[in-house]
Parts: structure tokens; sequence; C-alpha cells
């Protein structure tokens, strides 16, 4: 299409067009009166002369007459005659002379006629002009309140042209501007947060290092089995401090978006193959039966090692909470729109005030280990949902508890 | 941020005696970025109350302000308009365009503002409503749940201020439900879409983060009591997901 | 091509049939626009072709033009053609047989004569040179004279004078006051005999036969006859052109019929009725056209109901809705507009070939086809005028469909009108009553309550029906009315020859006639009359009022004799057996007055009333009487269907033989014969080639008579062309509309089927419901097509005068086509719905 078709232009196009129709009306009215004009009297004229050469030169026969009015020759002799007596070609005789008059006064009334029809078609192209350039400038303004950092919202039009549809697009810029001043805020809350969490977690462990070590160094006859007992008590919480601080680092990296996830397409049983792998012992300790239910082909896009940890950390958390000889089941299955990964199991159950806070950092289930910190599963919903995931959780109390793992293409 | 508000909104059909209240004197408030559920047994005027929100049937009384503007003070084509840009609709019966195939059904609302949608959103879009491989078939030629889907694509594709479900899975069954639900959740968290959402199925509402109760046209807040007294009569408790 | 393009154009491809429906409606329509302008252009073309070859190619005709001022009909520029004639005198005709055309009558022509004068060789060639010579057959038929094409004849020309005046061809033979005087004499080839020329070239009464020689030096002559035939702009003002060339000649006259068809000015009555004829056809037209597109067009939104409230839902404005409607029309009008047109001129065209053919042999003429680019243009116009009105309607209520519509799928039943007498606690009831029920069942009642309260969606189909039927029975009176007319003008016949003999024996010789092989029923005619005093007569008081001049007292009553085999049919046929002696009478009268507007007015009854046994005594020559046998209406055949104002007397030939000299009688030679046979043109040449006769005439009546049947029949064809087609746009649009009406509501249909509604049951409903609608259509249209019958009549009384038909056959007419339409619609409908699967229909709403 060459032009969009909005209100304005066709308002436009039909004045400029009703103008144009009524100069070329009354243009060619004007015309063709003076032709009709013109035809008389050039008529008159030529029977007034044909009739006085006739009747004084009866010798002349009226063919040639005749045919002088059908083919008339302008010749050069026949012009500087009539040059002798005034009569030019650029303007007329005497016998022209009414005719000049009326010539001129249309000739200034067409003009007259054209300079107002375009005067007033140039108005109309200004008006509109003009109703542009207020819009725009308006938003120009707009654009510089943006800049400055001002995101206050103006009104949305829904007028039928560019101009507004360049204008929501601005203010849907504005509101996402909006929103990622928001979302840094937020992520700079949230990393003072974590900041504020490690080193409370980290605190309790070296308060209790601080003390054993204090113990250490003051009881000097401390007996060589209690002297262990505390060096690996020591070394357990330091073992546990770097683990830590090892996952957390991981997650803060994950919330401040630090970690360039490798997304490549993956067999989802190669993940499952890798979870069952490592958690097999601790399955077969707890005797937890492990089983796989894997629909053949189904893939996903993700970070392998990532998600496998995830995946990993759920699986661990089925497995904790599930009775001795337990089942936990871990279903892969693929459609359409997404890839899931369930994991079942048929331990306590989760209470609905537990559901809520599952996935929050530190909080540790009921039935969780001694070491475990709780952001297993915290690190898990990261991981997933920032490839595109969801994590959902069913549970009973008494009958089990489902995980549920969409990654969507 | 406030994103959606009505006012006092009431809907009465009929006059006098015979006159119906749909929707009573309804004031609720949505935030941009949340998902909410309209909760409520059939009759309760939950499509009453979301065809309003939605632009598309006028209230006896009260307001409807998508972000800030007051949707009915504008004409009939302003409101056209608007709808267009602004809100995406699903139904229970997807009111797909049957003589358009998928792609044409999807890029609708953009062609009729006479604009080309960004080829590189349309592509987008359509991978992930897993539509890649049917963009020249017609309606008819689709299951149930890709219909839908292609319907959430044509409501997707402006990036609405809102997005109105009417019993978007009414009418699939449990395999293409959950398909639309992961959807939906997904166009929720990933673009911070606004919706909601209208069922008369509490497990569905409890996908949501917020829901809304409706019965006999007034709203209650969605308290866990209303909501739990809605499981109790339905008979079913199961888990809802965590955001 | 944009989305709501796509949309429109794929759901009309969807719905194949009920565009092609609309599609075919738009073509019929204008088609019969066009068909009818084109055929209207080819009369007025072929009346044109027509004149040129009767009275001559020609406009103006300038009569005593000097040679000199030639050039200036040369030169003009508005002079298109001329051709010259030069009158050079009458020569005796030696020979000539016939009393009052003693002469020939001698002029000169130009190359081109033939083509302007409408001159028509039948043998030989048109002269080239002064010395050759064509001459009018005429000549050999009506003179006598035996010439022919190689004979030379020598020709003493000059003027013929009547005291000191200059007789032309318009003065007939005065015998007795008139001499010619040969100025030359000239001796000419004879190389071509020409039919009579008509009347423009040679008068009936003209006392000289034409004859033609070339024209060969303009110059040398004294004075000219110049033919001029004007350019286009020449035509247009011919007033000034012909003033500005009358003075250069002694009179000037035109060529009226001619210029009268190429310039279309007719007596103000014909063109009043022409134009209201006009008027009526082309408004019949429309308003049917226009009722046929405008429901297609309604029928098509009705379908696309989901999808406009689906595209309502997604955020189109009110102008894109309406955008699609226009869509739609544009793409209908802009295949259907032209295949109406070239199927109009096609049909057209194919007519007049037909007709030409039919005709050839009456008239010598073939029909011209003649296409108006105006009327084309005008159809086209007409058509799109008629879309677009018709689309305009669908299109602002395709606006105002809102999304609601297509999110609930109820679209019809009125919530205000339910129906129904209140009942005490103020609910509404809708009784069906008992007959209704008693003699169709739960079929009946449903289909009862369903027209009761859904009244809006039958509103079309009985708005169709009504129109149809009123604008059919309408058109029964209008073609009853035309052929009436024609039928007033055209008068049948009932024999084909009449010869009339002037020879002296020329009774013995027609009685020859009677044996002649073809013959089939013979009235040989003698007549005489008589005067009887008119008090002795029991004359009407009718007759005497509007026929009879107060100052006459005495009747003239003529007396005929039949011949013996006519006068024995004819009394067989009368069923009279009179005595030898004894005379029939027929008595009447006819009066025809022409009212201040030019109406004919007719009124006609007996003019006496004769009982058996009554004499009447007149004078002829001499006294005569004659008793009645009885007064009759039946005529014979010689008298055809005409009205003889006054009293006839038929008898026998013995009765004719004994008194014939006692009647006057006008010429005692005279006898005449009028023929009745199968093939009039082969007895024709068979009675000019075999007869005895000397002095005689014939006149064949089958020519005329073929012209005017061929004429007739012209009429009628096109009448019922043309009111087939708007029959057939009817039709259409009753198809369209009940088909459509039972599709929607196939939903319905299947779940009564599926509660469990019986076959038979059923059916009776679908034929209750027919037959109530066709009954309310049709108790409206039927009224109102008399009415339009009698508007009819009353436009037709500006032409002439008749009663007012009451249109019985349209009404019976009417009624069948429709119930029968009605009928086999549903019974086509209902076999298509029956195939379909009952859960599938009810669940189809749904997407």
């Amino acid at each position: 299409m060459i032009l969009r078709w909005n209100e304005e232009i066709k308002k436009l196009i039909v004045s400029l067009g009703l103008f144009l129709a009524a100069v070329l009306i009354l243009g060619n009215m004007g015309i063709g009166l003076f032709r009709n004009q013109t035809r008389r009297e050039y008529t008159a004229l030529a029977a007034g002369i044909l009739e006085n050469i006739r009747q004084s030169y009866p010798q002349i026969s009226e063919e040639d007459l005749i045919r002088l009015l059908e083919t008339p020759e302008s010749t050069a002799e026949g012009r500087q005659l009539l040059a002798r007596y005034g009569i030019f070609e650029e303007y007329g005789s005497r016998t022209f002379g009414g005719q000049e008059k009326r010539l001129l006064y249309f000739q200034i009334g067409l003009n007259l006629f054209l300079i107002t029809a375009l005067a007033l078609g140039i108005f109309r192209i200004v008006y509109y002009l003009r109703g542009r350039q207020s819009r725009i400038e308006e938003l120009q303004c707009y654009l510089e309140q943006l800049s400055r950092g001002n995101y206050r919202l103006e009104l949305e039009e829904n007028r039928d042209d560019e101009l507004s549809g360049l204008r929501n697009e601005i203010y849907r810029i504005t509101v996402q501007l909006r929103e990622s001043a928001a979302l840094e805020k937020y992520r700079r809350k949230a990393l003072s947060a974590s900041v504020a969490d490690i080193s409370h977690q980290l605190k309790t462990p070296m308060t209790s290092m601080t003390i054993l070590l204090d113990n250490l160094v003051e009881n000097e006859d401390m007996d060589e089995i209690t002297r262990q007992r505390f060096l690996s008590e020591i070394r357990r919480q330091l073992t546990g401090m770097s683990w830590l601080i090892a996952t957390m680092l991981k997650l803060s990296r994950l919330e401040a978006g630090a970690v360039e996830l490798e997304r490549i397409p993956l067999q989802a049983h190669t993940l499952v193959e890798k979870c069952f792998d490592k958690l097999q012992t601790t399955a077969e300790w707890r005797e937890v039966h492990l089983e796989a239910e894997l629909q053949p082909g189904a893939s996903l896009t993700v970070d392998e090692n990532w998600t496998a940890e995830a995946l990993c950390n759920i699986v661990k958390n089925a497995i904790e909470h599930s009775a001795a000889g337990g089942n936990v089941q871990v279903l892969t299955r693929e459609n359409e729109v997404y890839t899931e990964i369930r994991v079942t199991d048929d331990g306590v159950g989760i209470s609905r005030e537990e559901r809520e806070k599952l996935f929050q950092r530190f909080y540790r289930g009921k039935c969780a280990d001694r070491d475990s910190i709780g952001i297993g599963l915290a690190l898990a919903k990261e991981v997933v949902e920032q490839q595109h995931g969801q994590i959902q959780v069913e549970s009973q109390e008494g009958k089990g508890t489902i995980f549920s793992l969409k990654f969507m293409k | 941020m406030e994103i959606l508000r009505t006012e006092h909104l009431t809907k009465r059909y009929g006059k006098g005696e015979s006159g119906v209240l749909a929707v009573d004197d309804v004031s609720i408030s949505v935030a941009k970025g949340e998902f909410v559920a309209v909760v409520g047994s059939s009759g309760s005027g939950k499509s009453t109350l979301m065809h309003m929100l939605g632009g598309v049937d006028r209230p006896t009384s009260g307001r409807v302000l998508i972000e800030d503007t007051d949707i009915y003070e504008m004409n009939d084509d302003r409101l056209a308009m608007f709808r267009r840009r602004q809100v995406g609709l699903i139904y229970q019966f997807y009111n797909l365009i049957p003589v358009l195939n998928v792609e044409e059904n999807i890029t609708l609302p953009c062609e009729l503002d006479g604009r080309r949608p960004d080829p590189e959103l349309v592509r987008e879009l359509v991978h992930t409503l897993g539509l890649e491989k049917r963009l020249d078939h017609l309606p008819n030629e689709l299951s149930g749940g890709q219909q839908q889907r292609v319907a959430i694509g044509r409501a997707l594709i402006t990036r609405p201020a809102i997005l109105l479900a009417d019993e978007p899975t009414g009418n699939l069954d449990s395999r293409a439900s959950d398909e639309i639900m992961a959807l939906l959740r997904e166009a929720n968290q990933r673009y911070r879409q606004t919706i909601i959402m209208i069922t008369h199925n509490p497990e569905l509402a409890k996908q949501a983060e917020r829901v809304l109760v409706i019965e006999d046209g007034r709203v209650s807040r969605g308290k866990d009591q209303a909501l739990h007294d809605l499981e109790l009569r339905t008979g079913d408790v199961r888990g809802g997901a965590e955001r | 091509m944009n989305v709501l393009q796509k949309c429109c154009f794929r759901s009309l491809r969807e719905n194949r049939k009920r565009t092609l429906v609309t599609i075919v409606g738009v073509i019929l329509a204008t088609a019969l626009i066009t068909g009818v302008a084109c055929l209207a252009t080819s009369f007025r073309a072929s009346m044109i072709a027509y004149e040129k070859v009767q009275n001559g190619d020609w406009h103006y005709c300038f009569l005593g033009v000097k040679p000199k001022d030639l050039k200036y009909f040369e030169e003009n520029r508005h002079v298109q053609d001329i051709s010259l004639k030069q009158s050079l005198g009458y020569a005796v005709l030696e020979g000539s047989q016939n009393p009052d055309k003693p002469y020939v009558y001698l002029c000169a022509v130009g190359g081109d004569a033939v083509s302007v004068h409408g001159l028509r060789l039948t043998e030989g060639r048109m002269p080239e040179n002064g010395s050759e010579l064509v001459i009018s057959r005429h000549i050999l038929y009506n003179g006598m004279v035996d010439l022919r094409v190689g004979d030379s004849i020598t020709l003493d020309v000059g003027p013929r004078l009547s005291g000191e005046f200059s007789l032309r061809q318009s003065n007939g033979y005065i015998q007795g006051d008139e001499r010619l005087e040969p100025k030359e004499s000239h001796t000419y080839t004879i190389v071509g005999v020409i039919e009579r020329p008509n009347y423009k070239v040679e008068d009936r009464v003209a006392p000289g036969y034409s004859v033609f020689t070339y024209l060969e030096d303009p110059m040398e002559a004294e004075s000219l006859e110049v033919y001029a035939s004007y350019t286009d702009w020449g035509l247009k003002h011919a007033g000034q052109v012909t003033t500005g060339l009358s003075d250069l000649a002694d009179s000037v006259v035109e060529n009226y019929y001619l210029l009268k068809w190429i310039l279309f000015i007719f007596s103000s009555s014909s063109m009043d009725m022409i134009y209201a004829m006009a008027g009526v056809a082309v408004l019949i037209i429309i308003v049917t056209s226009v009722f046929c597109i405008r429901n297609s067009f309604m029928i098509s939104l009705t379908e696309k109901m989901k999808l406009y409230g689906r595209l309502a839902s997604v955020g189109t404005t009110a102008r894109q809705q309406r955008k699609i409607v226009y869509y739609e029309a544009a793409f209908i009008g802009a295949v259907g507009i032209p295949l109406g047109v070239l199927g109009g001129v096609l049909a057209s065209v194919i007519l007049v070939r037909c007709v030409s053919s039919l005709m050839e042999d009456a008239v010598d003429i073939p029909l011209v086809f003649g296409i108006s680019w105006t009327a084309v243009f005008l159809s086209v116009l007409l058509g799109s005028v008629t879309i677009f009105f018709s689309a305009w309607k669908s299109a602002r209520r395709a606006a105002r469909i809102s999304p609601i519509s297509a999110i609930r799928a109820n679209a019809t039943v009125n919530h205000g009108q339910m129906g129904g007498r209140k009942r005490r606690d103020g609910r509404r009831e809708l009784r069906c009553p008992r007959w209704i029920s008693g003699l169709f069942g739960i079929g009946g009642r449903v289909a009862y309550k369903n027209l009761r309260r859904a009244r809006v969606k039958y509103r079309a189909t009985v708005v169709s029906i009504v129109v149809g039927v009123a604008v059919f029975i309408g058109m029964t009176t209008f073609m009853q009315a035309v052929q009436h007319i024609s039928d007033v003008y055209y008068e049948d016949m009932q024999y084909q020859l009449r010869i009339d003999c002037h020879d002296s024996d020329s009774y013995t010789k027609l009685l020859a006639v009677t044996e002649m092989e073809g013959v089939e029923e013979v009235e040989l005619i003698r007549s005489g009359y008589l005067y009887v005093p008119g008090k002795n007569l029991p004359l009407t008081q009718g007759y005497l009022d509007l026929c009879h001049d107060e100052n006459r007292t005495e009747e003239s009553i003529r007396v005929y004799s039949l011949g013996e085999e006519g006068y024995a049919r004819y009394c067989s046929r009368a069923g009279l057996s009179p005595g030898k002696d004894q005379a029939i009478v027929l008595a009447q009268y006819e009066y025809i007055s022409y009212n201040e507007k030019d109406i004919r007015h007719e009124e006609s009854g007996d003019a006496a009333g004769f009982k058996a046994g009554d004499v009447i005594a007149g004078e002829g020559e001499a006294q005569v009487s004659v008793t009645v046998a009885a007064q009759t209406d039946i005529k014979p055949l010689f008298m055809n269907h005409w009205i003889y104002n006054g009293i006839v007397l038929i008898v026998s030939e013995s009765w004719m033989d004994e008194n014939m000299e006692k009647l006057h009688v006008a010429d005692r030679k005279t006898t005449g014969a009028v023929i009745k046979c199968q093939d009039a043109f082969r007895l024709e040449e068979d009675l000019r080639g075999n007869m005895e006769m000397l002095n005689y005439s014939i006149v064949n009546y089958e020519e005329s008579h073929r012209a005017e049947k061929s004429t007739q029949l012209l009429v009628s064809i096109f009448l019922y062309g043309f009111i087939t087609v708007v029959a057939l746009i009817g039709i259409t649009n009753i198809f369209n509309t009940v088909t459509t009406n039972l599709e929607l509501r196939a939903p319905e249909f299947a779940m009564l089927r599926a509660v469990g509604m019986t076959g038979r049951e059923f059916r009776r409903m679908i034929w209750l419901e027919s037959l109530f609608y066709g009954g309310k259509a049709l108790s409206i249209g039927i009224p109102l097509g008399i009415a339009v019958s009698y508007c009819f009549h009353l436009a037709m009384k500006q032409g002439i005068d008749m009663r007012f038909l009451f249109p019985w056959d349209g009404v019976l007419i009417a009624v069948a086509a429709v119930m029968i339409l009605l009928y086999g619609t549903m019974w086509y409908s209902m076999g298509k719905i029956k195939k379909k699967n009952i859960v599938e229909t009810i669940h189809s709403e749904n997407l």
C-alpha cells in the first residue's frame, strides 16, 4: 500500500479533492462561456467581412472566400498590413476591443480564483501538518521526561494512525523501563538479603568452631578422643561452611544473572540417569526404591550440569521424605508445548503451610538431613525458572508428594 | 503497579421485577503481572464480569479502568481499537476465524491495525506454542488443544495490558488442559503478562497466584477460607503451585 | 490483500452455493436491463433500416434547386451526402389498360438512387447512361403493358398541363381536363425492372408509372431535387441547417418517418405511453432485482454472523465490518455485472436473429441488431447502484454486530414477542387452534408456534413471495393489455385474396376461379343498394342516436349475393334456411370516437330489430321488395370482422339474377370474389398466370397479415421472455430465502429428531409451515397483484380504452406456482438435512 488510509489523511484528501473539483468545474464553465462568446464574435466578424468583400468585389468567387474561412493561412504580408494599423498578434484591434476587456477580466478572475483555491489548499495542508507537528512535539517532550528517569504515565491514545501506534509503543517502553528499574531495585535488595543470609548462616558454624578451637587451645590436657572428636567436628563445620559458601555463591550468581546457562538439546533420560547414579547410594542407604519411567525420545533444551543438579536436589528431597521401603518414581514425558519431569514419592507428604515455604532459602523440612542447609530446592527452582520452566508441587499428607518440572519449548 | 481497577461495576439484564442482576457492585483491583483466577459456579456472573472487563459488554453502572483509562468513556470504534491492542481474549470455544489459517489467526489483531507484526516475535511465540508445523492449517484441521493454543497466540501477539481467559480449558481433556495452563503460566512468568482467568474449577484456580470468588454477582476476596469452602463443596483437596 | 479481504473472499468460497445464487441474481437483473435496452435499440435500428427501404435514405429533400446552387449543398459542413433527381416529365404509355394511369413519369436519377429512394430491382440493372431506362413492374401488372428488359421504347416527354398549371404526380388523372405537351423525344433501352416505388416516390393516385434513367449531367438541368443526408450534428440542429439552405429551394420536404425514428419523436400520447411502459418495465426489474439481491446479502450476512462476531471480539471497528460487506458486493458486482451485460447482449442478439428468421418471409428487411453504448453504460450503472444499495443495508447491520452474538450462540428469538393471550396470573399462553393439532399432530403445533413467535425469520420469505406474486399478476394483466392493443389494431382476416374483375363477363370468369386448385372457400359477390324510408324500418334507438343523420329520411340498404356455393355455406353457418326469395338481414352499428386526449372509444350494437316475415320495400332503379327470413349476427366471409353501419341484406343467387337490374349498382360489370385458401401467394401466381381476365385487380392480404402476425409473435415473445426472466429472478429469490431459512434451523430440527419426532410428523410440520407462510404470502400478494394490475390498467388508459380484465389466470398460475415451488424447495432442503448426523449438527453450532 502506498499510504495507510487513516482518518486524517482521508479528510485531507477529500478537502483537497473538493477544491480541485471546484476549480475544474468553474474553470471549465468559464472557458466554455469564453469559447462560445469567441465563436459568436468570430462568426459575426467573418460574416461582416465576407459580405463586405462580396459586395465590393463581386469578382471574387464565393468558393475562394469560403475556402479562406476553412483554411486560413496567416501570411507575413498580411500581418505586416495589420501591423500598420496597430493590430498585432499579441493584442487585437478595436473589433476585439470589447473582447479584450472581457478577456482581461476573465483572466484576472481565473487567476484570483486559482490563487484562492491554492491558498485554501495550502491552509488545509498546513493545518494537517501542524496537527502532526504538535503531536510529535508532545512525544518528544515525553521522551525527554523518560530520559530523565521520570516514568510518569500518560493516557494512551487509540486513534487510527501511525502516531498513535508510535505513542503506544513508547508507552510500553515506559512501562518496561519502569519495571526494569523496579527489578533492579528488587535485585539489589535480594542481593543484600543474600549477603545477610550468608553472614548469618556462617555465623553459627563460625561461632561453633570458635568455641571448639578455644576449647582445644585452652584445654591442653584434653583427652585424645575428645580432641579427635572436636577436630572432626571442626572439620565437619568447615566442610559444611565451604559447601554452604559454594552453593550460596551458585545461587547468588544465578539470581544475579551472572551465570550463563549453556542450553543444549538433551535427552531427558540422560539427566535422570545422571541423577540416579549420584543418588543410588543414598537411596539404598535409606532403603528407598528408585524407579524411572522414561518416554523414549523426550528431549529438552537445558544446561546439562545445572539442570542435573536441580533435579538431583529434588529427587534427594523426595528420598528424604520417603519412609523406608518407599518408592520414588521419576517420569519423563514430552508434548507439543513442554517436556515434563515428574518426581513422585509415597512418603509423608508436605502440609500446606510447608508447601508455601518449601522453596524459600534455608528452609529445612521436618525430615531434612542433618547436613542439609535448605537451599537445594531454592536452587532447583531458580535453575528451572531461568530455563523457561515451571515447578509445581502437589502433596497430600500421609500419602505422598509429586514434584512437577515443566520445561517449555 | 495497578493495571486494572473496577469501581462499583454493575450489570443488570431486563427491567423491573423480571430483571436479573448479573454483576452486583464489584470493585476489584489487579496489579501488573498478576495471575488472577475468578472462581464461581455457573450463573454466578463470572462470564458477565469478564465481558465487562474486556470491553465487550457495557456495564449498567460503574467504571472499568485499565491503565488509568475509563474504557467505557470511549465510543465504539475507539473501544474496538483499544480492545485490539490492549486486551487479549480467550474463550472456552476458541472462536477462531474458520477461513484463516493458524498464522493468519494469530496475526489477526496486528493485521486489523494495518501493521505487520515483528517476525521474530511471531516466530518465538509460535515456537513456544508448539505450532511451528501447523502454520498453514485451518482451524477445522486442528484438535481442541491446538485451537486453543492458536487463540492464546492471537491473544498475546500484541502484548496486551491484560489477558482475559474465559474457561480456557472447559472444552479440553486433561492433557490439553495441562498444556494450556502451562502456557498461561509461562506467559505470566516470562512476559510478565497480567492474566485474569475465569473458571468454575477450584483446582485450576489454585494454579493462579490470586483467587477471587464470585457468587450471585458479588465478589469476596480470595481468602483461603472461601476457597476452602469451595474445595469442601467439590470434595477434592490437592496441592497448588508455588510462586 | 488485507486480512478483511481474505476473510470475505474465503468465506465466499466456502459458501459457494450462496455466492453463486447471488451472482446469478445479479446476472439475471443486469442481463434483463441490458437485453431490454438492446432490444429497444435493435427495434429502432430495424425501424430505421425499414424506413430507409420503404421511404428512402434521405433526411431532407430540397425541391427546385438551381444547379448553380448545388455547390452549397456539397460544401455545407453539415450535409453529409446528396443525391440528385431531375424530373423530366410525362409521356404517354402506349397500351395502358388503366384509364387512370395513361402516362409514364420520367425522372433522371444519380448513381445511388437505389438506396436513396428505396428502389427494389427485380430484374436487370439500373441505367448507367441517359439512354437506358428502368421501368416499374406496376406497368406490367397494372397497366398490362408488356415491356421487357431489352426492349426499346420511344418516349415523347413533356409537362402535363391543365390550363396554365403544370400537374404533378400528386394530381390524379383528370380525364378531359388536361393535356400533355411533349417537348422532347428520346429512345430508351429498358435495362431493368423495379418494384412499384413507395409512396414518396410515386403517389398512389399518380397518373404516371415511374420510369427512371440516369442523370448524366446535372448542371444542364433546369432545376433539381436534392436529397440530402445530414451529419449527426446537422440532424441535432436540423432546423438551423435546413433554414440555412431553404432559400436555395422552392420547397423542402422532410422524410418524416425516418427522422421520427432517428430522432425519436412521436406523438405526445404515444410518447407518454412509451415512457409509462418503459418506466413500468424498469421499475419492475429494479424492484424484483433489488429484492433478490438484497435478500441474498442479508442471507449472506446471517450466515456470517459468527464470523463478524468473532472479528468484533478481536477488535474490528464498525467501518472494518462494513468494508467486508462492500468487498463482497464489489466481487459480486465485478463478476456478475459484466457477465450480465454480456448475457443480455447475447440474448438479444439471439432473439433478434431468431425473430428475423421467423419473420423473413413476411417482411423484406432482416431485423438489425443495434447496441446502444449508453444503454450498456446505464445498465452497468443501474446494476452497480442496485448492488450497492442492497449491500448498504447489510453493511449497516454488519457494523452493529457485537462480539456478544458470537459468544452467545443463540441469535434470533425475540424476547418480547411471545404472542398469545394473557392468562389470569399474567403469564402469556400461546394456544394452538385445535383443528391444527388435530389434523397435523405435534408437528403442526410446533410449526404453528414457530410461525407465531419467530415472525421476523419468516418476513424475508413472505415478502419475497408477496413481491413475486404481485409482480407476476401485474405482468399478466400487462401482457393481456398489450395483446389487446395489437388485436385492436390488427384484426384477423377471414380470407386471403380478393379479386375484382371489371370485364363484361366477369361473373363467368370468376366462376371458373372457384374451380381452381387450392381454393378452399369462395364467395362471388355481386352487390347493389336501394333506398328505404327510415320510418318503415325497425331501427333501434342506439343507432338513431349515434349514427343517424337527422336530415336523412331514407336508409340506404346494401344487398349482396354470395354465389351458389358461398350462399349455401353461409346459410349453413348461420343455421338458417331461407326461401329462394327471402333475404337474411344483418343490422349493426359501431361508433368510434376519439376524445380530446386521442383516446379511442367504441360503442356498438344492433342497428335495427327485424323479425322473420318483415318486408322491406324500397327503391333502387325500380321498386324492390323482399321478405326477411331472419336477422343474424353471423357475417359472410367477405365482410370479415367489419361492422357495416346500417342494414345489409344477403340474398340468394336466383334472387340476385332476377332483381339485380332493379338495384342501384355502382358498376354493373364488376364482380368481386373473396377467396380463402392455404397458400395465397401461389394461388395469386396461378391466377395471374392463368386468368383470361383483362381488367382485374388482385389484393393479397396474406402479406400484410403475415407481417402483422409476425409483429404479434414478436411482441409475445418479447413479453413472455421478459416475464420469464422476472419470474426467474423471483424464483431464485424465494429459493434462496427458503433454503437458507431451513439450513439455519438445522440444529433445531436435529434436536427435534433427537427428542424423538418421527419422520412423518416431521414432514407434516414442514408441510404445515410451508402451507402457512405460503398462504399468508398469497393472501397479501394476490390483492396486491390485483392492485398492481389495476394500476397498469389506469396507465394503459392513456393510450387506449378497454375494460378492466380481472386477472384470473394470473392468480391461478401464481397460486399453483407458489405451492409447487415451496413444496419443492422444502423437499430439496429436507433431503439434505436428513442426511446430516444429528449430533454433529447440534454441536456444529459451537464451532
